[in-house]
């Protein structure tokens, strides 16, 4: 009973009667602000980009700074390279005692290299002779004297006896009584 | 006059004497070598001039090894030998004994000439 007697005061007193229709208009005007905010961020990205190209030309101009500290350290590397010159210098060096020490072993290979192998003991005919060898003797000239090494005849490479004009040895063993 | 050394020499054959022991029967050195081509001075018809000469006492490395070669027969030997491959072609005996072979010194030229031309 109160309910019904109510609600025409409440109707002439103005008042609102439902909720709905002031909350919609305050939605959209939220909406509108949150987007021009979003807009100003955008705006705010693009110019630190921009900054960012700048922050490359900075570096390009650094590593033209950079370029020229290159320069000076390859001048630092030709010296070096002249250090090294040096070095090689001894290398050859060392070439030269190695040279040496190969004339020094074909000297004394060259008798026994030249030597045919097989020889037999005693003599046979037909087979390779022993490389005998005398201490002395002396030519029949009565002038030259010397060691007699059998090792040297076949390259003709004696140091006293040139055994090079000759084709063969004859050897004429006698006792003497 | 041209005696034979001579052309064995010129045939290109370098003569080598080995004394085996002296008249006293002591082993041969260069030295008594010597002394016996000066007593004898031709010496199966090959005179002495030329070639080298040692004693098998000194033959190394084992003395009397050519006293003791099997070419000889009881007494001396030749043999010859190529420079080139130093093979012993050749041998031939001398001496009183019998069994000999007692080539003359022609003989012995001869026989180098046609090694020499073999070669």
């Amino acid at each position: 009973m109160k309910a019904f007697s109510l609600l025409p005061l409440l109707v002439l007193l103005g008042c609102p009667t439902t909720d709905p229709p002031p909350d919609e208009s305050d939605t959209d005007a939220d909406s509108d602000s949150d987007t021009d905010a979003d807009s100003d961020t955008d705006t705010d990205a693009d110019s630190d980009t921009d900054a960012d190209a700048d922050t490359d030309a900075d570096a390009d101009a650094d590593s033209d700074t950079d370029t020229d500290a290159d320069s000076d350290t390859d001048a630092d590397a030709d010296a070096d390279s002249d250090t090294d010159a040096d070095a090689d210098a001894d290398a050859d060096t060392d070439a030269d005692t190695d040279a040496d020490t190969d004339t020094d072993t074909d000297t004394d290979t060259d008798p026994v290299a030249c030597y045919p192998s097989g020889a037999v003991e005693p003599m046979t005919i037909n087979e390779v002779l022993t490389p005998y060898s005398w201490p002395i003797a002396h030519h029949r000239d009565g002038i030259r004297s010397g060691p007699l090494d059998l090792q040297h005849v076949p390259c003709a490479s004696d140091p006293v006896i040139d055994w090079s004009p000759f084709d063969v040895l004859v050897f004429i063993s006698i006792p003497a009584w | 006059m041209v005696g034979v050394e001579d052309d064995l020499i010129a045939a290109g054959a370098e003569i080598i004497w080995v004394l085996e022991a002296d008249a006293s029967g002591v082993p041969g050195t260069a030295a008594s070598c010597m002394a016996f081509f000066d007593q004898f001075p031709v010496v199966y018809g090959i005179t002495s001039d030329q070639g080298w000469c040692v004693g098998d006492a000194e033959t190394m490395p084992t003395p009397g090894t050519f006293d003791a070669s099997p070419f000889s027969v009881a007494r001396g030997f030749d043999m010859v030998v190529p420079r080139s491959n130093m093979t012993i072609v050749y041998s031939t005996s001398h001496g009183t004994p019998s069994g000999n072979d007692n080539p003359t010194g022609a003989d012995v030229l001869a026989d180098v000439q046609a090694i020499i031309a073999g070669l």
